[in-house]
């Protein structure tokens, strides 16, 4: 899939939905190799020479290894990576994202940033007319809310 | 060409055009050179605008694909406006399908404009291939803009209005769509009817069926395989 980017260029279109679904399909498979291949890959251009989608995807790519190894800046690593995709990137990759945030967010604590954050990913999902997003929707475990006890 | 070079006229400069385009989309090392002596040259010998207007589309193609965005949009918008000045319909639409080519991963929203005049110029004269890949540009952009359902009437109206059935790139484009919403079956079922494109040996087409393929594996969960060589 990236094997054409020499003929493609690194910021063609097709370049970019590729390297973002690798990068989220190697997160997914716990294969931190490949992550490093594909940051690898656009680490070795200047920032110039790459799309608006990847910087933004690089941003989420990070943000998501940052939280993989417990780092305490992953929250802000999420926070910028949002940012970035929100202003340069597309309304699909803008949700999977916002469900990346949502999932560390949750496993934190914070439920309510999780929620909101959910609900907008839900919006973008039903816009798109997008099962797959739809389906993440439904994974990410929210803590339950603290009740009062006597 | 060593004969055409000896002593270079517009013929020359149209033939290095020419082979320009075989080496740009090629992704020849040649590319590079090529490109820039076709565009000095016609600048040299004054080839007129119609001619420049190709020689930019061309040369900005390169820029493209080596990075060089913004360079690229530049010798686009030049080509489009020289166009328009020589009263060169059809070469102002490929000036307009390939910008919005370039632009689609910086301003989709530009993109899908460019794309939709040279989708109008593009029917009026009638000129199916550049049509064809105007469309492709459109729905493109559409899908960059997450106006799925626009670019997937865009697709159909190209199969059935344009007599443009036999673009099997359009089921590609289809096909991705369907993997996005995570409709594999239709995906597999597109994919499945490709014949021309499978056997094409353009880079272009090889990519376009993978990403497809990836997005189809993604859509059944089988994520394994969208890295082939962890498959």
């Amino acid at each position: 899939m990236l094997a054409h980017t020499d003929t493609q260029g690194i910021s063609s279109d097709f370049t970019s939905w590729a390297w973002s679904l690798a990068a989220r399909a190697a997160f997914e498979l716990g294969d931190t190799a490949a992550t490093g291949e594909l940051l690898a890959l656009l680490d070795a251009h200047q920032p110039g020479y790459l799309a608006p989608m990847l910087r933004a995807e690089r941003d989420l790519s990070r943000a998501r290894l940052a939280a993989s190894d417990y780092d305490p800046q992953a929250a802000a690593a999420f926070a910028a990576a949002i940012s970035s995709l929100r202003e340069l990137s597309t309304p699909y990759h803008l949700a999977h994202g916002l469900l990346d945030q949502a999932a560390h967010l949750a496993a934190r604590g914070d439920t309510e940033a999780a929620t909101a954050a959910i609900g907008e990913a839900r919006g973008i999902a039903q816009r798109l007319g997008c099962q797959p997003l739809a389906d993440r929707l439904e994974t990410i475990q929210l803590a339950r809310p603290r009740t009062a006890t006597s | 060409m060593k004969v055409l070079r000896a002593d270079p006229d517009p013929d020359t400069v149209r033939a290095l055009g020419e082979l320009a385009v075989l080496e740009v989309f090629a992704g020849s090392p040649e590319a590079d050179r090529v490109s820039d002596e076709a565009l000095t040259l016609g600048q040299a010998l004054d080839v007129g605008a119609s001619l420049l207007s190709g020689l930019l589309v061309t040369r900005g193609l390169y820029l493209n694909r080596t990075g060089r965005r913004v360079q690229a949009i530049a010798y686009l918008r030049e080509s489009e406006r020289l166009a328009a000045q020589a009263g060169d319909t059809f070469t102002l639409a490929r000036a307009l399908g390939n910008l919005s080519y370039v632009l689609a991963t910086t301003d989709p929203a530009a993109a899908a404009e460019a794309a939709r005049t040279a989708v109008r110029h593009l029917r009026r004269i009638g000129a199916r291939e550049f049509l064809a890949f105007a469309i492709g540009n459109l729905a493109g952009s559409l899908r960059e803009l997450g106006d799925w359902d626009t670019a997937e009437a865009e697709l159909t109206q190209a199969v059935d209005s344009d007599g443009l059935a036999d673009i099997e790139y359009f089921a590609c484009e289809r096909g991705w769509l369907a993997a996005l919403r995570g409709d594999a079956e239709t995906a597999e079922t597109l994919l499945a009817g490709l014949r021309d494109l499978r056997s094409s040996e353009d880079p272009q087409d090889k990519v376009m069926i993978g990403i497809v393929e990836a997005f189809t594996a993604a859509a059944s969960r089988k994520m394994r395989c969208i890295m082939p060589e962890r498959c």
